[in-house]
C-alpha cells in the first residue's frame, strides 16, 4: 500500500492512501471535532464542523470526506477554521430549540459539547423554530426531530450498518427531515428498535424512552449480551448498583455501533422486582425462607444421603447456557467429581448435539467454520432451516450487508416470508422438515453436472464413495416431490452454490431441532466439503447456536458422552487427565441426556436433579410428562433468577446472580470467547453459581478453592485442550476463538486452513432421510411449527420479565394465513384453540401474509412451557435430542 | 400540500403495478421512470406502489418515498382524475390571471393545492406556463386553454366534467 505524508500542525506525519485527513489525524492523536460522522458508516460530509485548512491551496475542506494527498499542510487549529466551525455551530444553534435542560442526551450530545468548546454562550442570530411533533408511540425510541442537525448518522445506521431501511431523509430544503415512509409512525414502518440510530445520534433528536431526564450511568462495563449466541459486545451504564442503560461496546467487538432490541432493550430484566433474592426450602408443600448454609446442608446431606443409597447414577445434574463457561466447568465437575456421575446435561445440548456429533465426525470440530463477520466476504450464502432475523439478529444483520453491498447471493430456504426474503436472490420454499432433501438433491446436481471441486476433495476430503452414494438416492425431480420445491429451482440452485468462489452454509432450528437433524447437518457439511467451501474466510457452516453460551456449556463437557474440550467419555487417556488434575477419576460410561434423566426420573431411577439455571418444564417437549417427572423426585434443587415453572416443584431454590453480576466468560456462536464482567451487585442475597457449585463440591468433599472465575479458568485451560492458551490476563485485551492451543497461539477465527484434526482429512458422510413422523392426518391437519421472535428469547423468563419487550409483545400468538384462516372462520386477533397428539392451548390468531398453506407457526418463547405441551417425546435418531419443531395440530373456533 | 381525501380514493391495483415494473429494467436507475408512469396510471404515489417499487429496486420503501417528496413533481396524496393548472406568471397576471384563477376556485369550490372530494378535480398554479402569448392561460391534464375569459372557464371545465 502506498504511503503519503502530509504536514498535519507543523509536524511531518504519514497515512495509507485512501485515508481521509480526519482518519489520519485520529491515528496521530490529534483531535478534530465532528458532528455527521462514524467510522461504521460511510461519509457524508454535511455538517461541515471537521473543515480543516489546507495552507497550501488557502482552502477549507471536510476532513472526514477528503482523502489525504502529497504534498497537502493541513492546520486544525487555525484562526480562519475555529472562526468558520464557530459560525457553523452557530447556524445549527439557531435553529435548535433552547431546551438543553430537559434533553435527555445531557452530557453526551455531541453539539453541546461543541458550543462548549468553542465558548459559544448565546447567539446573535434569530431563531428559527422547526415544529415537530415529538413521536413517543413506542416502547422504545422517543423521536423529537427539532432537535434534529440533519446529520443523516441514524439514517445511514439504519440503511447501511442493519440494513433494515426504515428511515430516509424526506423532502427538500427547510422540511427535509429522517422519515419513514409516509411519515408513520416507527411502530407502522419497517423499524425494529435495534436502536442503532439512537446510539449514533449525536444530539437529543433520537433518545431511549426509558431514560427519561434522569442522567446517564456514570460508570461503565464492558461485557456481552445475554441473549443470542451472536455475542454482541455490550456497555452496561451504570449508576448507584443499577444498570441505567445498555450502549453496544463498539471495540475489538463482532457488533461494532450496532445491537438488536433485545440486547439494547430488553436487559431491564435485570432489576425486575420478581427476582428471587432468598434461598427457598420447600416444607409441607409451601417455600420457606432459610440461609444458605441450611440449604446448602440440606442440599449436601441429601445428595450424599441418596448417592449411598442408590449409587451416584440416581443423581443427575442440569447445566445451562445462562451460566459462564466457569460456571459450566464446575457443573459438570460437580457432576463427575463431587456426585461421581455422568448423567450432566443441558437444553443447550438438545439444540446442539447434532452439531456436536455431525460436525465433529465430518471436519473435527464441534462449532461454526468462521466468523461471523467473514459472512460478508462470501458470494453465496444458502441460508436453511433459520430465520436469522429474528434469532440472530447480527448474524441476519451481516448475511443483508453481504446481499446487498457486496453482491452476494443469498439462497433462502424458508416456507415462511420474512423480513429475509427480499434479499433473497432465490426463495426455495421446502416443506418444513425436507430441507435435507434439498441439500442432497444439490449434491447429486453438482455431482451430475461435475460442479464439484475436485482437488479440494482429492487432498482433503475421504469417503467419496459414501457421498455419491447418498446423492444417487436423491434425484431433483425426487427431491421436489418431497420438498414441494420446483426441479428448476433445485437445480439453478446448486450451479449456483456450486459456481460461487466462496460460499457458506447457515442453519438453525428448523435443522437441529427436527428428528433427523444429525443427518442433515451432516448432509450440510457433505455440501460444504464437495464444493471446496471449507477453510478460508467467507466458506464454511454456521450453525447457529442459539443461545448467548450454548457454545460454552457444551464446550465445557456439560453432556453426558463428552467431557471438557469434546473429549470423550469413552476415551480413558481423557478420563486419566482429568482424574489427574482432578485428584477423582470421572466415571467410565456415557450418562444419561436430558430426556433419558427425565424419562428416569418418571420411572424412578434417578432420584434426584440438581439444576443449575435451565427451565426443563419450559424447553423441553411435553411439559405435561416432564412436570410429572419432576415431582416424583425424592429431591430437586433449582438455582436460578427467577421464580419459572421449574423453580415451583424445587424442594430447595437458590436465588442466583445474572449475567451483569459475575465476572466469567462466554463462548458464542462463531467459538469466540470473552469476558463477561461484573457491574452491579446480585440482588439481596443471591450470589453466583460459581460461589454456590465450589461450596457445594466442599461440603461434598471435593476441594474447590477459586479465587475468582480466572482460577476457574486456569483450570478449564488444563483440562479442554482447545481452550489451553486461554487466561483471563489475554482476554483483558482481546478475544479469543477456540481451539487456542497455547499461550502464545492467536486462536483459530477460521478453521481447517490446513489441515483437520483427525488424520488431516475430512470426512464425507453417509446420510439417512427419514420422513418426521409426525405426520398431519385427517384430525390433525395442519402443520404448527415453533419459531424464534425477536422480542422475546429461550424460554421467555427473561424476555417476559423486560417491561419494554413485554410492552411490545405482550403474549403468544398463532400464525395463520388468510386462506387456512378463512376456512375456519377465524378472523384476525380471535383467540382459538389449537389441540395436537400429546397438548393444547389456547391462544389468539394472527393472519400473518406469506405463509404456506396449511402450516401455522408459534413464537415459542412467550409461552414456551405451553408451546412445548404440544410436542411429544419424538428423538433425533443418532444423538437422542428431542423434535421441538413441528407437530401436527388441530385448531378449533373457541 | 392539503389534500382532502375520501374513502374513496384511487389506488392502482397489483397486478397493474406489475405490469408497469415489468416495463422497466430492474436497477435503480428506473426508479423516477416508474414513480413517474405510476403516477400517470393514478395520478399520486399510492403507499402499495411505494412498496412494489421498493421491492422490485432492491430499496427501502424509506428511500423510494424520500425521493418522492425531493422532487415537487410527485405526489403522495391523490390527486384528481384532471387537473387544472392556472398561470401566475407576469404576462398572464397583467392580462387578469388572478381573476381567472378566482373563478375557477369558485366553479370547483377548491383552493390551490386541493383536490375535488369525488378526485374529478385537482387545481394547481404555475410560476409560467411558457405559452405567455396566449395569456391569460390554463391547462387543464396536458391540453393548453389560452387567451382565457370568464365564459370559456365553465366551457373548458364542462368538457371534463364526465371523465
Ligand atoms: S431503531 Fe433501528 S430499525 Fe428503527 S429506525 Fe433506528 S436504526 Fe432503523
Ligand atoms: S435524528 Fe439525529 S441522527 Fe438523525 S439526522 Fe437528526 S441529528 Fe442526525
Ligand atoms: S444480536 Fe444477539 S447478541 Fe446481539 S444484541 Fe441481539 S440478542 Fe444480543
Ligand atoms: S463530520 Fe465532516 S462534515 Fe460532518
Ligand atoms: S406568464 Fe402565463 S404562460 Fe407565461
Amino acid at each position: 500500500m502506498e504511503t503519503i505524508t502530509i504536514v498535519l500542525n507543523g509536524k511531518e506525519i504519514s497515512g495509507r492512501s485512501g485515508m481521509t485527513i480526519l482518519e489520519l489525524a485520529r491515528e496521530a492523536g490529534v483531535e478534530i471535532p465532528t458532528l455527521c460522522h462514524s467510522p461504521h458508516v460511510a461519509p457524508f460530509g454535511a455538517c461541515r464542523v471537521c473543515l480543516v485548512e489546507d495552507e497550501a491551496r488557502h482552502a477549507l475542506v471536510a476532513s472526514c470526506v477528503t482523502p489525504i494527498a502529497p504534498g497537502m499542510t493541513i492546520r486544525t487549529d487555525s484562526p480562519l477554521v475555529l472562526e468558520t466551525r464557530r459560525t457553523v455551530v452557530e447556524l445549527l444553534l439557531s435553529s435548535h430549540p433552547e431546551a438543553c435542560v430537559l434533553c435527555d442526551k445531557g452530557n453526551a450530545c455531541a453539539l453541546r459539547a461543541l458550543a462548549a468548546d468553542l465558548g459559544i454562550g448565546d447567539i446573535d442570530m434569530d431563531r428559527i423554530r422547526r415544529f415537530s411533533e415529538i413521536e413517543t408511540a413506542n416502547a422504545f425510541i422517543e423521536r423529537d426531530l427539532t432537535k434534529c442537525i440533519m446529520c443523516g448518522l441514524c439514517v445511514r445506521a439504519c440503511q447501511e450498518i442493519q440494513v433494515i431501511g426504515a428511515i430516509d431523509f424526506a423532502g427538500r430544503g427547510f422540511n427535509a427531515r429522517p422519515a419513514t415512509p409516509f411519515d408513520m409512525p416507527l411502530d407502522k414502518a419497517a423499524c425494529e428498535y435495534c436502536g442503532t440510530c439512537v446510539t449514533l445520534c449525536p444530539v437529543g433528536a433520537l433518545s431511549e424512552k426509558t431514560r427519561q431526564y434522569r442522567g446517564t450511568g456514570l460508570e461503565q462495563t464492558p461485557t456481552v449480551c445475554s441473549f443470542c449466541g451472536s455475542g454482541c459486545s455490550i456497555m452496561l451504564q451504570t449508576r448507584d448498583n443499577r444498570v441505567m442503560s445498555v450502549e453496544p461496546n463498539e471495540e475489538n467487538s463482532v457488533n461494532g455501533a450496532s445491537l438488536c432490541v433485545r440486547g439494547h432493550y430488553g436487559h431491564d430484566y435485570i432489576h425486575n422486582p420478581e427476582r428471587l433474592t432468598v434461598p427457598l426450602i420447600k416444607e409441607n408443600g409451601s417455600f420457606k425462607q432459610a440461609s444458605w448454609d441450611a440449604a446448602l446442608d440440606l442440599i449436601a446431606h441429601r445428595l450424599t444421603q441418596i448417592r449411598e443409597q442408590s449409587g451416584p447414577d440416581s443423581i443427575a445434574v442440569f447445566g445451562s447456557f445462562r451460566c459462564t463457561n466457569e460456571e459450566n466447568y464446575l457443573i459438570q465437575k460437580f457432576a463427575r467429581a463431587a456426585v461421581g456421575t455422568n448423567n450432566v446435561s443441558s437444553s443447550a445440548r438438545m439444540s446442539t448435539s447434532p452439531n456436536i456429533v455431525g460436525l465433529t465426525k465430518a471436519f473435527g470440530y464441534p462449532g461454526a467454520t468462521g466468523t461471523i463477520a467473514d459472512i460478508e466476504k462470501s458470494g453465496v450464502i444458502l441460508c436453511l432451516g433459520a430465520n436469522p432475523h429474528e434469532s440472530h439478529p447480527l448474524i441476519a444483520q451481516k448475511i443483508k450487508r453481504a446481499a446487498r453491498f457486496h453482491g452476494a447471493k443469498l439462497l433462502l430456504a424458508d416456507p415462511r416470508q420474512s423480513r429475509m426474503t427480499p434479499f433473497a436472490h432465490l426463495w426455495l420454499r421446502p416443506a418444513p422438515g425436507t430441507d435435507i432433501a434439498l441439500v442432497n438433491a444439490m449434491l447429486r446436481v453438482i455431482m451430475d453436472e461435475n460442479l464439484y471441486d475436485k482437488d479440494f476433495v482429492r487432498e482433503r476430503v475421504d469417503g467419496l464413495d459414501k457421498l455419491l452414494e447418498c446423492a444417487r438416492r436423491y434425484p431433483p425431480a425426487y427431491a421436489a416431490k418431497v420438498t414441494g420445491i420446483p426441479e428448476e429451482q433445485i437445480l439453478e440452485a446448486a450451479r449456483i452454490f456450486a459456481g460461487a468462489d466462496a460460499a457458506c452454509i447457515i442453519y438453525g432450528s428448523g435443522i437441529t431441532h427436527y428428528p433427523n437433524a444429525t443427518y442433515s447437518v451432516l448432509a450440510i457439511a457433505n455440501l460444504a466439503m464437495a464444493t471446496g467451501n471449507i477453510g478460508r474466510p467467507g466458506v464454511g457452516v454456521y450453525p447457529l447456536v442459539k443461545e448467548n453460551n450454548g457454545q460454552g456449556a457444551c464446550d465445557m463437557g456439560v453432556l453426558p458422552d463428552y467431557l471438557p474440550g469434546y473429549r470423550k467419555v469413552s476415551d480413558p487417556e481423557a478420563r486419566a487427565d482429568l482424574e489427574k488434575l482432578w485428584g477423582v477419576a470421572p466415571p467410565a460410561g456415557d450418562g444419561l441426556t436430558g430426556v433419558e434423566i427425565i424419562s428416569q426420573a418418571a420411572a424412578g431411577g434417578i432420584r434426584a436433579i440438581m439444576n443449575v439455571g435451565a427451565n426443563p418444564v419450559a424447553v423441553f417437549a411435553d411439559s405435561t410428562t416432564m412436570k410429572k417427572a419432576l415431582e416424583s423426585l425424592d429431591f430437586f434443587v433449582a438455582l436460578d433468577i427467577f421464580p419459572t415453572p421449574t423453580t415451583n416443584l424445587a424442594h430447595v431454590v437458590l436465588p442466583v446472580a445474572c449475567f451483569a453480576e459475575k465476572d466469567g466468560t462466554f463462548t458464542s456462536a462463531e467459538r469466540r470467547i470473552q469476558r463477561v464482567r461484573k457491574a452491579v451487585d446480585p440482588p439481596g442475597q443471591s450470589r453466583a453459581e460459581w460461589q454456590v457449585l465450589s461450596d457445594l463440591c466442599r461440603r461434598m468433599g471435593l476441594p474447590a478453592e477459586y479465587k475468582s472465575p480466572a482460577d476457574i479458568m486456569a483450570e478449564i485451560a488444563r483440562a479442554a485442550p482447545i481452550y489451553a492458551g486461554v487466561s483471563y490476563a489475554r482476554l483483558e485485551r482481546q478475544t479469543l476463538h477456540w481451539p487456542c492451543e497455547n499461550a502464545d497461539h492467536a486462536g483459530s477465527p477460521v478453521l481447517y486452513e490446513h489441515a483437520f484434526p483427525h488424520r488431516d482429512r475430512a470426512q464425507f458422510m453417509k446420510v439417512e432421510y427419514l420422513v418426521p413422523d409426525e405426520e398431519t392426518d385427517m384430525n390433525f391437519p395442519f402443520s404448527l411449527i415453533t419459531r424464534s421472535h425477536l422480542y422475546h428469547f429461550g424460554s421467555g423468563a427473561r424476555t417476559m420479565h423486560s417491561k419494554q419487550l413485554k410492552e411490545m409483545f405482550p403474549e403468544c400468538f398463532l400464525e395463520i394465513g388468510a386462506e387456512d384462516a378463512e376456512g375456519l372462520a377465524v378472523a384476525d386477533g380471535q383467540r382459538v384453540k389449537i389441540v395436537s397428539r400429546a397438548g393444547s392451548m389456547e391462544l389468539p390468531a394472527r393472519i400473518t401474509p406469506g405463509l404456506p398453506r396449511s402450516v401455522v407457526f408459534v413464537p415459542v418463547s412467550m409461552s414456551a412451557a405451553e408451546v412445548n405441551s404440544l410436542f411429544s417425546t419424538q428423538l433425533d435418531v443418532v444423538t437422542r435430542t428431542p423434535n421441538r419443531k413441528m407437530c401436527a395440530v388441530q385448531i378449533e373456533r373457541m | 400540500m392539503p389534500v382532502q381525501t375520501a374513502p374513496e380514493a384511487p389506488g392502482i391495483s397489483q397486478q397493474a403495478l406489475r405490469e408497469i415494473i415489468a416495463g422497466f429494467p430492474r436497477d435503480q436507475s428506473s426508479l423516477i421512470p416508474l414513480l413517474q408512469q405510476v403516477q400517470e396510471e393514478c395520478g399520486y404515489i399510492p403507499r402499495d406502489a411505494v412498496d412494489s417499487v421498493a421491492g422490485a429496486l432492491g430499496l427501502f420503501p424509506s428511500q423510494v418515498f424520500g425521493v418522492i417528496t425531493f422532487y415537487s413533481q410527485f405526489y403522495t396524496a391523490p390527486r384528481g382524475r384532471n387537473v387544472v393548472r392556472v398561470c401566475r406568471g407576469t404576462a398572464c397576471h397583467v392580462r387578469g390571471g388572478k381573476k381567472i384563477l378566482q373563478l375557477i376556485q369558485n366553479e370547483l369550490g377548491i383552493q390551490d393545492g386541493e383536490t375535488t372530494a369525488d378526485f374529478r378535480f385537482s387545481l394547481e398554479t404555475v410560476a409560467c406556463l411558457g405559452a405567455c402569448a396566449l395569456s391569460p392561460v390554463m391547462v387543464v391534464n396536458h391540453s393548453y386553454y389560452g387567451k382565457m375569459n370568464p365564459k370559456k372557464i365553465a366551457a373548458v371545465l364542462s368538457q371534463y366534467a364526465s371523465r
